[in-house]
């Protein structure tokens, strides 16, 4: 098995300092940090989030592509996780925003990389986040005038809505077939 | 409440009751022609339309999920469905039957209805999958998939599974076919659109 | 008629989708045309989001099993490895050396499985309709396989947390031995029907350009990126249960039109039956199964893991917060990603090259939209 394997069975729930070279690089822009599982993690405020980007981009061996991005709820914040590759390697960094739900802004990263334009706008639809300076934020994978944020923790879709709602048939058969049935019926089932 | 109880009630429900056509043009062949010859007629006509349509359907490929690849792997070589005739279609204006394979989402809706809106009388709906029967895997949680193509079209057979064996895709097939041969001219000709246009209008759909 | 210099031609908007046999599932294109030059194109995608994410919320880990198939159902078995591999890595389980042997076997199966739905889709659209057949063919040898461990045709549910569901049926390993004698001999085939043809070549190459600098910004991964000339595949560059131990090639090509792509894939349903070989070969006998507790219980904390899919770089990013439930499941679609270079590659393309170019990505739309 390859080392890298055993790093992250081993640690996944108890995370770890960041390295010294990460701190170095990104010590002044982040407000906390850590390794998990082999992965480094790196906390930060919006506005501190393009120059740590551009920082990581520029560094010798840079952190030059962005393969994922993504939103968390967190309850009362709601997280944008970006996820940095170095080049085409295994290593990996995470780098996550902490955003209050109720102004939930953040810079966008399209400047930098291609890849943003659709997560971003997937993470807007999602969770209610506002990408400041992305070109077109119009709903993505939900139909056009779609009230909610599905993603979020408290989100319930619309029950009343005639191609959601549960079937009555199945959810309370007697009420549609009239009457309850028999005692002996219901001692039969 | 056992199964054959549940499905004897459900008979016995109005809506879902066999309706009989009125047929306006055989009763106008009966009553002006002195019965006999047109009423042979029209018989003969329903004959060769409906073995014409039972043996050469073309169905509308509206493959929108993991069922889709199990209508290709249907129509290639090990299954062969074009020996029954079945010859899939982009187009809905040149299609019998629409079937519909896969997960509905509301986004996708209005384009399956707007779809069958576009087929040609008589059409039929042939509902592949859990997902098009009821939303299956989909039906307790998501927020965004229709549960059940029924809501939107009206269908004529279900094939359950997910996704279902080709075997019982081509046992729908078979049953549409059956279906098709139960067709007549009388039904369509004077009496407007079929009897699942008041099915909708009971539904009230947005 | 002749023709005459001085005419005029307008710009027209034309839809195309989702319902199209040619889309390859419900991907609506909204073109810019002037004649028959593309102008621009804008994909609009959603049309099969069936909420996977919020459904991973509301389920314990090892209800939304299934659900991982239903995901990218074309290697069902990748998602499932990727899936498995993220809670084991949460519950700091690892799986047994047959089990890990078993994933990788059925992992490289699917792939050429996926890729053999590639090939004859891409005959499709470029109007070869006969290879989408023999492609079929030699799917079903494979599906037959699959069903005889998993009992299903299509999307298996054969990975478990901790394990497998069974072992391999007896005769599983004669009958992908007998497969894989045959198989490059059928790629032989199709090479000779499609790859050398000559109204294919034309119609593929030079044709949907993508740089690796454009290639590297969108995020582009898997064979579609290698047909840009990066060697890029997690296999070799962040290996994952056996792949250190095998020896295999990642197939690349400098060209980055539809034609290396194509290539590419046909290279690695080679390597993946060169895979298969090995496996077959050193598939170490014991058990499959590690006990894993009745409930799924995992510390809070959260993991990112990666495979690479027939599709390219497939991430699940699992958070747990100590409930038997996911906190949080995002999915990283290769398919996602690389439609989204689409129009970069299009531009200056004429219509009917569109298609052939969107079958080169192949993209599936259950991973596009999740």
């Amino acid at each position: 098995m390859s080392e890298g394997q055993e790093q992250q069975i081993a640690s996944v729930s108890s995370p770890e300092p960041l390295s010294a070279e990460l701190q170095e690089i990104a010590g002044d822009l982040t407000t906390g940090g850590c390794v998990r599982a082999g992965r480094p993690e790196l906390l930060t405020t919006p506005e501190n989030l393009l120059p740590l980007l551009n920082r990581l981009h520029e560094l010798p061996e840079p952190y030059s592509r962005l393969t994922d991005l993504c939103g968390v709820d967190w309850g009362d914040r709601v997280q944008v996780v970006y996820a940095l590759c170095r080049g085409y390697g295994a290593e990996m960094v995470l780098v996550k925003v902490d955003l209050p739900r109720a102004q939930a802004e953040v810079p966008t990263v399209t400047g930098l990389w291609q890849l943003a334009f659709w997560p971003e706008r997937e993470v807007a639809e999602m969770f209610g986040v506002t990408f400041v300076g992305h070109p077109n934020c119009e709903h993505l994978l939900l139909p056009e005038g779609f009230v909610g944020y599905p993603l979020l923790k408290d989100y319930e879709y619309d029950r009343s809505n005639p191609l959601l709602s549960p079937d009555p048939l199945r959810e309370d058969p007697d009420a549609v077939l009239g009457g309850p049935p028999s005692e002996d019926e219901t001692g039969a089932s | 409440m056992g199964l054959r109880e549940l499905e004897d009630r459900l008979r016995q429900l109005p809506g879902n009751l066999p309706r009989a056509p009125e047929q306006p043009l055989r009763r106008w062949a009966q009553t002006h022609h002195e019965g006999g010859l047109s009423v042979a007629f029209i018989n003969v006509v329903d004959k060769v339309l409906d073995t014409g349509r039972a043996c050469s359907t073309w169905g509308l490929q509206f493959g929108l999920a993991c069922c889709a690849i199990e209508m290709m792997a249907v129509g290639a070589s090990r299954y062969d469905l074009d020996r029954f005739g079945v010859f899939f279609r982009g187009s809905p204006r040149q299609a019998d039957a629409m079937l519909v394979a896969g997960t509905l989402t509301l986004k996708m809706a209005d384009v399956l209805r707007r779809l069958y809106d576009q087929m040609p009388e008589p059409r039929y709906v042939i509902a592949v999958g859990n997902c098009a029967i009821s939303g299956g895997r989909f039906y307790h949680h998501a927020y965004s998939v229709v549960r059940g193509v029924d809501r939107v079209v009206p269908v004529d057979i279900y094939v359950p599974g997910c996704p279902p064996r080709p075997e019982s895709f081509i046992d729908a097939i078979r049953k549409l076919h059956q279906l098709m041969r139960r067709e007549s001219i009388a039904d369509t000709i004077g009496h407007g659109e079929r009897q699942h246009e008041d099915f909708f209008r009971k539904r009230e759909l947005p | 008629m002749t023709w005459d210099p001085t005419c005029v031609t307008e710009e027209l908007v034309v839809n195309m989708g989702p319902q199209h046999p040619s889309t390859h599932g419900v991907l609506r294109l909204i073109l810019r045309l002037d004649g028959e030059r593309v102008l621009e194109v804008r994909p609009d995608i959603g049309f099969l989001h069936s909420s996977l994410e919020k459904i991973a919320e509301r389920l314990d880990y090892r209800q939304y099993l299934p659900y991982t198939d239903r995901y990218d159902y074309l290697c069902a078995m990748a998602n499932e490895l990727a899936y498995v591999r993220a809670v084991e890595s949460l519950l700091g389980v690892e799986p047994t050396p047959r089990c890990q042997w078993i994933r990788v076997m059925m992992a490289e199966m699917n792939r050429i499985a996926s890729h053999l739905v590639y090939y004859g889709a891409l005959g499709m659209d470029t109007g070869a309709t006969t290879v989408f057949l023999y492609c079929f063919r030699e799917r079903e040898r494979i599906l037959q396989l699959f069903e005889d461990a998993s009992g299903q045709r299509l999307l298996y549910h054969y990975f478990r947390i901790g394990g497998l569901r069974n072992d391999l049926p007896p005769g599983f390993c004669e009958g992908l031995r007998s497969f894989l004698d045959e198989f490059p001999r059928r790629v032989a085939e199709y090479d000779a029907l499609l790859t050398r043809n000559r109204i294919f070549r034309s119609r593929t190459e030079g044709v949907g350009y993508l740089s690796p600098e454009a290639a590297l910004s969108y995020g582009v991964t898997g064979p579609t990126l290698r047909g840009s000339g990066v060697s890029y595949d997690l296999r070799r560059a962040a290996p994952y249960y056996v792949y250190p131990e095998l020896e295999f090639d990642v197939p690349t090509r400098p060209e980055g039109d539809v034609m290396a792509r194509h290539l590419v894939r046909q290279e690695e349903m080679l390597q993946s039956v060169h895979l298969l070989h090995q496996c077959l070969d050193r598939l170490p006998p014991g058990e499959i199964n590690v006990k894993v507790p009745r409930k799924l219980k995992p510390d809070p904390g959260e993991i990112y893991v990666r495979i690479e899919s027939p599709r390219g770089e497939l991430g699940v990013y699992l958070i747990s917060d100590g409930s038997e439930k996911p906190y949080r499941l995002h999915w990283r679609a290769p398919s996602f990603h690389n439609l989204q270079a689409y129009p970069e590659m299009c531009q200056g393309a004429y219509v009917a090259d569109l298609v052939a170019i969107l079958g080169s990505l192949d993209i599936i739309l259950g991973d596009v939209d999740r």
